[in-house]
């Protein structure tokens, strides 16, 4: 059985035309190799405090 | 690099697998899959565009052209989200297509929040007349539906967006929901018919008509005629207040509902326009302004190139009376600074002239006793070379206010001269006048 009220929260606004930009810019787009690059700098500065 | 090189192959997994269900209409499962390509490589174009058109295929065109614009950041040249966007363009302006069909989407939003389901159900059956394919007004409009116990309607729209979204989740839910009302019903009526038969009826087909009647008759004609005519008179009543009175009713509302919502959308609509009319005068107002300022500019360079051309004229007449008389009323900082040096030549010739010409005329005044006239022409003299004559105008226009008993004024340009002229013959008379003034 559906819950009216809960299933009703679910629904969002949805992103108009004058908000694309904002969005645009809002938009974060790391990949894995971003990621992998970043540990593996965090990684090298352990090491040289070790 | 090896490194780089697996996960490039599971964006490319990734992204075959949102391919294929793209092409069977399974867009809820491509964006998800493709979502997880770009998360193992950002720049896989192809990924990126394909998940552009799946967000345009369910309505959200916002998102698509969101990541469109990604794609033409990431790679700029031999992109193809550069034409989807051009394509896209005349619908996604502020009074577009899609737009306009997302603001009426978040207004039924509103309406659904605020409990006037009936005006949300009006609002977005025009959402999907604008933009048949927005999923999310689908599903809000099949959840109302359902609310409403509209079973059929919510039917209705749940399958039409499933030819767009075959596997959404949240319209699974809502149809496998509608399936089960209507089985629930199903069973009810038939519930109902079997008790019809047990209290002693009999049904049968006649032509596509179900015909139900009592299994015996008893034939006891008056008393029935009359108990019938009650009944249907008491049916008749019912009928009219509970079946005719509602429906009219309901009627009334929606067209009141349906005239609130379009009324409220010619005011949006009026709203943009009246934005956009906005911005247009205030562009205007500034280029009217920015006019203004060049046709001003220009005035001032006409009548400063005029005075500079009667100054010329004159001073070539040896007119250099009128000629120096134009050379005060030109304003310098106009000069432009390729003619600065042949203005300044120019301007010490014609000085030179006019100062000589002032002087005469103002010490034939000051001998002759005239020091009023004496002292409009030194002051004349002395606002354009402070020091002429070596500070004898400055003396004179100090001696000549001395002589009109305008002691402040002399001691003044005494002073002045002392400043500007320390070397000058007559700065010790400068001096002594000021003393016997002060005293």
């Amino acid at each position: 059985m559906i819950d009216f009220e809960e299933e009703l929260k679910k629904f969002k606004p949805a992103l108009e035309v004058e908000e694309a930009e904002e969005a645009i810019r809002n938009t974060k787009i790391d990949d894995m190799t971003d990621i992998l690059q970043e540990m593996i700098k965090e990684a090298k500065k352990a090491t040289l405090r070790v | 690099m090896e490194s780089h090189g697996r996960l490039t192959q599971f964006s490319n997994y990734y992204y075959n697998e949102g391919l294929r269900c793209a092409t069977v209409n399974d867009i809820s499962g491509a964006i998800e899959r493709l979502k997880k390509s770009l998360r193992y490589n950002k720049n896989n174009i192809d990924a990126r565009n394909l998940l552009g058109l799946c967000y345009y295929e369910i309505g959200e065109c916002v998102l698509a052209l969101k990541e469109w614009v990604i794609s033409i950041n990431l790679k700029g040249e031999d992109n193809l989200a550069a034409e989807y966007i051009d394509d896209i363009q005349p619908d996604i302006t502020r009074t577009g297509r899609f737009n306009m069909s997302v603001k009426k989407y978040n207004q039924a939003l509103l309406y659904a929040n605020e409990g006037n389901e009936d005006l949300a159900i009006v609002q977005l059956k025009r959402v999907l007349g604008l933009n048949p394919k927005f999923i999310c007004a689908a599903e809000l409009l099949a959840l109302l539906y359902i609310h409403n116990k509209q079973l059929k309607e919510a039917k209705d729209v749940i399958e039409n967006a499933r030819k767009v979204d075959a596997n959404n989740v949240t319209l699974m839910c809502y149809l496998k929901e509608v399936e089960e009302e209507l089985k629930r019903k199903e069973d009810t009526k038939k519930k109902k018919s079997k008790s019809d038969i047990d209290i002693g009826t009999v049904s049968y087909e006649s032509g596509s008509d179900t015909i139900i009647r009592p299994s015996y008759f008893k034939d006891n004609a008056t008393i029935t005629s009359i108990v019938n005519i009650v009944f249907g008179l008491v049916i008749g009543i019912l009928i009219s207040f509970f079946l005719i009175v509602p429906g009219v009713k309901k009627n009334a509302r929606q067209e009141s509902a349906s005239k609130l919502v379009e009324a409220n959308n010619a005011i949006s609509t009026k709203n943009a326009t009246i934005k956009d009319l906005q911005s247009k005068v205030d562009e205007l107002n500034k280029k009217i302004s920015a006019m203004d300022q060049t046709t001003e500019d220009n005035a001032s360079n006409m009548s400063f190139y005029k005075s500079m051309l009667a100054m010329y004229v004159s001073f070539n007449n040896g007119n250099y009376i009128e000629a120096g008389e134009a050379l005060t009323s030109i304003n310098e900082s106009q000069v432009d600074p390729d003619f600065k040096e042949t203005y300044e030549t120019l301007k010490v010739e014609v000085n030179d002239k006019y100062c000589q010409i002032l002087y005469a005329s103002a010490s034939s005044n000051y001998n002759q006793g005239n020091y009023e006239e004496a002292i409009t022409v030194f002051e004349k003299i002395v606002k354009l070379n402070p020091t002429y004559g070596d500070g004898n105008a400055l003396y004179f226009l100090a001696q000549s206010y001395r002589m009109t008993g305008d002691n402040q004024k002399a001691i003044t340009n005494y002073q002045r001269l002392l400043d500007e002229c320390p070397d000058s013959g007559k700065a010790s008379n400068a001096k002594r006048h000021i003393e016997n003034l002060t005293r």
